[in-house]
Parts: C-alpha cells; structure tokens; sequence
C-alpha cells in the first residue's frame, strides 16, 4: 500500500515537471437499424512535454477512456452483412481502458531532425482519402480527428530547396520493416512529393494470414492548378502490379466565408461488387488491412462560418462501387474559448449489404473542454 | 520653345511621380520592417456577440516575404500555425491537436486570420502597392494622403487605397480599403512608439465598415533585425 503511494507521488512529480496541456471529451451517438441503440465514451488527453535540454524533446500522451451504452456489437454493426456466408463477428467494447498514444524523443541538429517512438506520423495532401500514407487511416466520418502514434524512427533532413525524410517502421511479425522514403519541393507555389517505400502488406485469406513486402511509388501534389482554386492529388503504384490508388481534390472559400471541397479516391481490390461484399474482403477490413472497404468514393462539403462561434456544414459521403452514401449535416458551436460542442445527423442511404446502408439514422452529440 | 515647356512639364511630372513613389516606398517600408518577432493580442470583435481574444507569436522575415505566426491563447488552438510565404500567396497550416500540416490554397489569402478583419494578405509587405496602382500624392497639414488607384483590377482584392501618413515620420495613421467605390473597411494605427530606430504601431485597429465587426491587434512584445534559424520558415518544421 505505502509502495503503491509512493509509486503515486513519484508518477505525479514525474508528470509536473513536464508541460502540459490537454483535453476532457465526451460523446454520444445513437443510431437506428431494425432497434434504435445509443453508446458513447467519456474521454481524457493528457499531452506532456519536456524539452530535457537544447535540440531534445520528449513527448508523452495518455488517453483514458470510459465507454458507456451499446458494448456488445456484432458484425452487423459495423460492417456490411453478408448473407450468403451468415458471417458473424462480436467484438466487446471495454468499460475502462488507459493506453499510451504518443511517447517518444525527438532531437534537432542544425538540419536535421530525428524522432525515435510511438509517434504521430500524418502525410499526404488528401482530406480524407490518403493512398499515399500506409502507416495511419483517418476515419472517413471523421477526417479531422486525431488518429492513434505508430512506432516509428523517423529521420528528416531539411535544405533550403528540399526536404528529406525517412520512415522506418517495426513490423508485428517481427522479422521485417517497412520502410519509407519522400522528397519533396516547392516549385511556383506548388508543393511537390516523390515517395519510394516497401510496405509488408497483411491479407486474410482462406483462413490464413498472408504477408507480402511489395514496392510502391507515389507522388503527391498540393497547390494551385486553376485560378486559386486549392488543388491536390495522391497518386500510388504498386510496382510489377496493376494496382493502382489516386485521389484528386478541390477546394475553394468563398469572400463571404463559404468553403467548398470535392475528393475522389480510387483504389484497386481486385473484386466486383455483386450484392454484397466476398467474405474475405470483410475479414480484411475488419483486420484493418484494408480501409475503407469499396473501391471508389466521392466526397462532397459545404460549410459557412456564420460567426466566430458557429459552423455549419453539409457533407456527403459516396460508395461509387455498391452505391450507398450518406447525408451529414453538422454544426459546430463554440460555447466558451475552450468548449466546443459538435452535432451531426448522419442519412445513410444503401441497404444492409452496402458500407452506408449499415443503419437508417444516427445522431452524434459530442463535447470538448480542453486546458 | 514649345520643346523646352515640354521637357520642363514631363520633368516636373516625373519629379512629382518619383517623390509619390519614393514616399509610397519608404511608407511599405515602414509598415513591415525587413524582419521583426514579437507577441500580438488579438481581439475580435462583433456587434452581436461577445469580444473573442488571441494570442499568437508572430516572426516575419519580409525581405523573404515570409510570416509565421503560431498561437499561444486559447488552449484550444495553442502551436496551431500559419506560415505565409510569397508575401500571402503560399499558405501553409499546421494543426497541434491532429499533429497536421496542410498546405491551403491561395483563395485562402482573402481570408481573415482566425475569423478576423485582417487577412493573410494584409500580413505580408504590400509590395504590389507600388507596382499594381497609380499613385496620387497630396500634402494636407501634418499627413500625406496618398490615393491609390488600381490598374489592372485582376491584379489586387481592392481597386482603390486611401493612406494617411505623417509628412515627419512617413508613418501611417490611416488606411482606406475600397472595392466598387465602397470604403469596406479602414486601419486605424495608434500608439506608434519607436523600438531602436524602428517605428511601430502599438495598437492596429481594422474596422470593417460593411459588416460593423473589428480587429484590435496589439503587440504586447516587438523586436526588430532579428536573426533567424535557416530553418524556422519551413513548413515541415511547423510541428513544434
């Protein structure tokens, strides 16, 4: 007991002399299928950083998190029915759980610049979509969210014209790396990436887990391309293979403060929608070795910022290949400087075998304090 | 003798367009020092809702045409950074919370910086002051009005600028902002104190006349002939 006290108050002197920031968020979605359900979460971010002396930095995030409602989900829930393999999958949520997001050190010497840990890795010039980022998925319903650090060795080498960098990633089958590698340059306000990387890619199939270290070479462009229209496109090729994934988007804002945007992702599964998505497809996606699940999508956006304070928007989401889609109208509303809270009202439109058509309705109420 | 009038009038003109320039030189000059750092509060404020306050550093290299300003008030957007190169054609974003830097297109440039009367482009020199307008220059009492007009209209957001300035210091205390003959907003600079040999504005006042909103910036901080890392105006090196 007076170990365990001890342990405590060294745990939390370790933590103050650290700077600190963070945030309490807290969530709420129901949605309606054949029933209507409700679940959610109470969140907590705790970002810590030290700077242990000229050049050296270490970073440490916690997150706690409590769910709440629905926490028995199965299959049906949260990916397409299949009905010709009555495929079933349950999947517990847990009441309480703490885990470590970021933790890592990064050290600066004139122009370089290393990472080493769990770390936040984010590239790519797609909103939504990024082909070009194996490491880390955004959540296509929620795009701006901040998306779980990898481990990494991270090694950045900046010059006057160009940057270098380079991404090595400790594989879980733990006798390979993927390894990754970009240039990029401003050229006339266009901004310019050439990437070269080996990924181990993981595939269910047939019951068994299959591994393959494939080639891959990506450009990314940001920039733009027609009066000040903002234009962006990720291009990636899977080397000796067909395989090819591209997303192209646009965006403008308006003088009086309306912003629209326009993505389109394609990538190659080698399948064909008929009905219903093959089973093994489903495993993958569940997996998380593929993301998202169809092979071709557009997206649309409307928002205005009526005021400092309040947002509206409207954005549609669309599965091209088995023709579902979904209706987001949100507002966004700043109470204080510090809390924000967020609506959406999501129509989902497909039937159960369809990746939008999972539910009929869905409501999301979610707040955020941050100190 | 028709010859001689001729040259002495094209000479007194080009006298006349040579000061107008020189002074309107020395004005934009003034205004963005070639590189200066410092801490600006910056408060916006609406006749409907209650008064919003930031805080952000802010570091500018204008002999580069680069800015970058990173926020340290509200929590909520604290590290968040812009980084404007080109003088406010290249815009580059870096968000803390999603650890995110994105470039934005330029249309972005017309936008207010965190929802405020000042846009990305009234951070940058105003270099195309000199280059895009046909400059007129009248001395009234203590000011220099300099009328601004524009030539080609594609080229600037505002087809006409009004700058008052001090014949002493050629600091402004007035600037005018036109589109379609209307007055849309005006900059009021106030409190212009001396930092070494450098003048600044203590308090930068931009009154939207068409939408009754306003922006105080003061700055709280100013340094000027900084010297700068090599690298701090790199948009990878946005994350903190």
């Amino acid at each position: 007991m007076i170990n365990g006290l001890k342990s405590l108050i060294l745990f939390i002197n370790f933590l103050f002399c650290f700077e600190s920031s963070g945030y309490f968020e807290s969530n709420a979605d129901v949605y309606s299928k054949r029933n209507t359900n409700y679940l959610g979460y109470n969140k907590i971010r705790l970002d810590f950083e030290k700077k242990i002396s000229n050049g050296i930095d270490f970073n440490l995030s916690l997150i706690g998190k409590n769910n709440f409602g629905l926490r028995y989900l199965n299959s049906e829930d949260f990916t397409p029915y299949n009905e010709k393999n009555n495929f079933h999958y349950y999947d517990t949520l847990q009441t309480v759980f703490f885990f470590i997001d970021h933790l890592f050190f990064s050290y600066n010497k004139s122009n370089f610049k290393l990472l080493m840990g769990k770390q936040p890795i984010y590239y790519g010039s797609g909103f939504i979509w990024n082909p070009i980022n194996k490491i880390s998925f955004k959540n296509v319903l929620d795009p701006n969210y901040e998306i779980q650090g990898n481990n990494a060795f991270r090694l950045h080498f900046f010059a006057q014209t160009y940057d270098f960098d380079l991404i090595i990633i400790p594989e879980e089958k733990g006798d390979e790396i993927s390894l990754f590698t970009s240039i990029g340059s401003s050229i006339y306000n266009n901004y310019l990436r050439l990437h070269v990387f080996r990924y181990l890619n993981k595939t269910y199939k047939d019951n068994k887990l299959l591994y393959d270290l494939d080639n891959y070479l990506g450009l990314t462009y940001s920039g733009n391309l027609i009066f000040d229209i903002g234009s962006s496109f990720e291009v990636v090729k899977k080397i000796n293979s067909k395989s090819l994934e591209w997303t192209v988007s646009f965006d403008y804002t308006f003088n009086y403060g309306l912003n629209i945007m326009y993505e389109r992702f394609h990538q190659d599964l080698s399948y064909e929608y008929n009905s219903e998505y093959p089973i093994d497809l489903i495993q993958n996606y569940l997996l998380g070795f593929i993301n998202p699940i169809g092979e071709d999508y557009s997206f649309f956006s409307l928002s205005y910022q009526i005021d400092d304070y309040n947002t509206i928007s409207f954005q549609s989401i669309n599965n091209i290949s088995d023709k579902s889609s979904i209706l987001i109208p949100s507002l966004y509303y700043s109470l204080y400087d510090d809390v924000d809270l967020s609506f959406y009202f999501y129509m989902f439109n497909g039937d159960y075998t369809t990746e939008f058509g999972l539910n009929d309705w869905a409501f999301k109420f979610r707040v955020q304090i941050y100190f | 003798m028709f010859i001689i009038y001729l040259f002495l009038f094209s000479n007194l003109i080009f006298n006349q367009s040579y000061e107008s320039y020189s002074i309107l030189d020395s004005i934009v000059n003034k205004l963005t020092p070639p590189t200066s750092k410092g801490i600006i509060t910056q408060v916006n404020t609406s006749p409907v809702k209650k008064d919003r306050l930031f805080k952000y550093e802010y570091f500018a290299d204008n002999v580069e045409g680069v800015q970058l300003i990173r926020y340290i008030f509200p929590k909520k957007v604290k590290n968040n950074s812009f980084l404007i190169k080109n003088n406010g054609k290249d815009i580059w974003a870096y968000f803390d919370r999603t650890r995110r830097i994105r470039k934005l297109g330029s249309h972005v440039s017309k936008q207010g910086l965190q929802n405020s009367d000042f846009t990305f482009e009234d951070l940058g020199k105003n270099n195309n002051w000199l280059t895009d307008y046909k400059i007129d220059l009248k001395k009234e009492k203590n000011d220099f009005i300099i009328n601004l007009n524009i030539i080609d209209k594609k080229k600037s957001d505002y087809d006409k600028i009004i700058i008052y300035a001090n014949v002493e210091t050629l600091y402004p205390s007035k600037i005018s902002y036109f589109k379609k003959n209307i007055n849309e907003k005006t900059l009021f600079l106030d409190n212009i104190l001396y930092n070494n040999s450098f003048l600044y504005a203590q308090t930068m006042l931009m009154k939207n006349n068409l939408t009754k909103t306003e922006t105080k910036m003061i700055i709280d901080e100013v340094e000027f002939d900084v010297l700068f890392d090599n690298d701090i105006f790199n948009e990878n090196k946005l994350q903190k």
